[in-house]
């Protein structure tokens, strides 16, 4: 059931996800695309809120609990869940704030070029 | 200011404004050569044989289908004649010698006055192509490699006008810079009680702090500004500078919009003119970025940043900050040293501005690197098992690594199980450390293969922190992956990293783990440390050094003039028309001699 070999061709692919649809070898499908679920570094980007204050951050999104809360400045405010919810859900909370939230988005990550 | 004159003829001097005014056509033109002496080539030299009127001259000229200059001195033997289009030097010379009018003809060859740094030459001068390209062989370690003479920022010449910025801060919004550099230190901003670290730091919880611990932001502080003539290291474009050190990008070069966007208004709020953003992402439009990019832009601050080593087409798949469209933005390409596009660096008809040398730079380093590769075998790797639970572990089960209980044999791991295995590093000295692991793993629900981190030694799962928690990888998936983790904040002479295979009581077993390469790079804080680096992060700097040049030495400029004397006193490159909105190479003589057209002026006849 478990090759021996299909180890040895892990070590040379050593960058790629390989998919099993049984544990028979031949039946392996090379996938370098494929996510590899729950396997990350214990840390994430988070939102950024525009909000009028923050206590309407807290009020609204306390369900998720909010793990970071920071002020940028400009009504900007980074906002780091302990559940994340995703974008889309978060955007619909804050289209009930009456304005309170005005718009949310991933914060984006930029990297040295 | 070691400033000298390589030489300078009669003629030279007599046509020496003509030549400066006309700046922008020669930057156009003045890269044909004849046995090595650069000259126009749309131009000319005569010598009448006779005294001509002003209309005598230019019908001469009209003669050959070319132009004569109009308001050169009429009691003067001497003329520069513009050439039309279809008519080379060379052709012209042949025909202006059998003409009755001419005693002599002559190339219009270009001489420059020039400026070395001083008083003590920097001794890895020769290593910056971009500021004179003799074709000099650069070693990169592996090969060597070289360009065409020539093909550079003309920066001698222009450092006779400007070579001071210290009137115009610069921001490195960047990974940090090694303030302490030797050749920096001179050249950074001071903050005052302030901000005494010449910026800040706005990674994790912030700090006054901006010291890099990557080594990107500090390469790109040297190529800016360097300093000039201290006997140390490499030249910046600007010799003296006031450089801002925003620290926005971790150890491994990443940010997010919040870090980078509060590193932005920080820099705005203390008084830089320019900010240098050698960075950037491909995610959706950023509006919180932009509107940081906004408040720039009403605070007259010109912004430089980079256009990406994809090797793309920003049109079609932006990036940002270089596809934003503010007015105050330049997007800066990467040349190489032939002065074509390099062969990583993004492009775009509209939102890539202008290029820049960008391959095979030399300048500062933030420090030493090292490397440790850590052996993956129990006896000879000196890992440890934990008591009662290093059963599991094992080398060399069907394969080099280090696995988990016997999985790969065949065998799935057994229920119930709390396999440890670790090592202890010393990592004493070092300023930063980041480790890099990969592993394969299949693990059920409920199963966990666990890394943890621990700064004093011992099992790192009785008291350490987790560097990542794995689980969920039941459905037949055998994944192999790459992690890399910031070991920074537990540096020490017995850092230990360890490995669990963690599993339910009613586990059904799967594959499980195994360890295939673990590498520890380490970087020690030096103050003399120098590497070459590519990209369009390294020809950012130089574009925005020249922006500074520009500034310091039109203090009343705004951004839209210092962009333009960038963008249309640049030097025209073929390749890169359609490449970029302006098909420019940065041309630092060019911009500081680029003279902008009279608005606003009305003329009333009377």
């Amino acid at each position: 059931m478990k090759s021996p070999t299909l180890f040895a061709l892990l070590l040379t692919t050593s960058t790629c996800a390989c998919t099993m649809s049984n544990n028979a070898l031949g039946d392996n499908t090379a996938n370098p695309q494929a996510p590899v679920p729950n396997f990350h570094a214990v840390q994430s980007t988070g939102y950024i809120v525009t909000a009028r204050h923050a206590s309407a951050i807290r009020h609204h999104y306390a369900r998720y609990g909010i793990r970071l809360l920071r002020d940028l400045g400009a009504q900007h405010f980074e906002v780091q869940l302990d559940t994340d919810p995703g974008l889309l859900k978060l955007q619909e909370i804050a289209a009930e704030t009456k304005g309170e939230i005005t718009t949310i988005q991933v914060n984006q990550t930029y990297l040295s070029f | 200011m070691n400033s000298y004159f390589l030489r300078r003829s009669v003629l030279a001097s007599t046509l020496c404004s003509l030549l400066l005014t006309s700046n922008l056509a020669l930057a156009a033109t003045a890269f044909q050569s004849e046995q090595g002496r650069q000259y126009a080539n749309a131009e000319i030299i005569v010598k009448y044989k006779t005294n001509l009127s002003s209309s005598q001259r230019m019908q001469t000229a009209a003669n050959y289908g070319a132009k004569a200059e109009e308001n050169q001195n009429e009691h003067s033997d001497w003329g520069l004649h513009r050439l039309p289009p279809n008519v080379t030097v060379a052709q012209a010379l042949k025909l202006y010698a059998n003409d009755p009018n001419i005693a002599s003809v002559q190339p219009n060859y270009v001489y420059q006055s020039t400026a070395l740094p001083g008083p003590t030459p920097d001794p890895a001068y020769n290593q910056q192509w971009a500021v004179h390209n003799i074709g000099q062989p650069l070693s990169t370690g592996t090969s060597t490699t070289q360009g065409i003479a020539g093909a550079d920022m003309r920066l001698e010449a222009a450092w006779n006008i400007q070579n001071d910025c210290s009137s115009v801060t610069v921001a490195v919004v960047d990974t940090g810079i090694n303030y302490n550099a030797s050749d920096l230190t001179a050249n950074m901003w001071n903050g005052g009680a302030t901000a005494p670290l010449h910026g800040w730091n706005f990674v994790g919880a912030g700090s006054n702090d901006p010291m890099d611990y990557n080594g990107h932001g500090t390469h790109v502080a040297g190529i800016l500004g360097a300093v000039g003539g201290n006997g140390i290291g490499v030249t910046g474009v600007c010799w003296k500078a006031s450089i801002m050190a925003v620290r926005v990008l971790d150890a491994s070069g990443s940010g997010t919009t919040s870090t980078v966007v509060q590193g932005i208004d920080f820099a705005i709020t203390h008084g830089a003119k320019i900010i240098n953003l050698s960075l950037g992402g491909s995610g959706p439009f950023d509006p919180v970025f932009n509107d940081a990019l906004n408040r720039a832009q009403a605070a007259n601050v010109l912004v430089v940043v980079a256009a990406g080593n994809a090797a793309s087409n920003n049109e079609v798949t932006p990036v940002w900050p270089c596809n934003f469209t503010h007015p105050n933005l330049i997007c800066v390409a990467a040349l190489d040293q032939n002065y074509n596009l390099a062969s990583y660096s993004n492009w775009g008809s509209t939102s890539v501005d202008i290029a820049a040398p960008g391959s095979y730079i030399y300048s500062t380093s933030n420090g030493i690197e090292g490397q440790i590769n850590a052996a993956l075998t129990p006896a000879a790797g000196g890992w440890l098992g934990s008591s009662n639970h290093a059963a599991g572990w094992g080398y060399g089960l069907n394969g080099p690594g280090l696995t988990s209980s016997a999985p790969w044999a065949g065998i799935p791991y057994a229920a119930n199980s709390d396999d440890r295995i670790y090592k202890t590093f010393n990592l004493s000295g070092v300023s930063v450390a980041r480790l890099t692991l990969t592993a394969a793993v299949s693990v059920n629900t409920g199963d966990y293969f666990n890394a943890n981190i621990r700064a004093v030694g011992g099992d790192p799962f009785v008291a350490g922190a987790a560097i990542f928690s794995s689980s969920n990888l039941n459905t037949g998936l055998v994944s192999v992956k790459s992690i890399a983790y910031d070991l920074t904040p537990n540096i020490g002479p017995a850092c230990t990293i360890g490995f669990q295979l963690l599993t339910a009581p009613s586990s059904t077993g799967n594959y499980g783990v195994a360890m295939t390469a673990l590498r520890i790079d380490t970087l020690t804080l030096d103050n003399n440390s120098y590497k070459i680096m590519s990209g369009t992060s390294m020809a950012t700097p130089y574009a925005a050094g020249v922006a500074a040049l520009v500034w310091a030495h039109n203090p009343r400029y705004t951004y839209t003039h210092v962009k333009n004397a960038l963008t249309k006193g640049g030097r025209p490159l073929s390749v890169l028309t359609g490449l970029t909105s302006s098909g420019m190479a940065i041309d630092a003589l060019g911009a500081l001699t680029y003279i902008h057209p009279t608005q606003g002026v009305s003329v009333r006849v009377q």
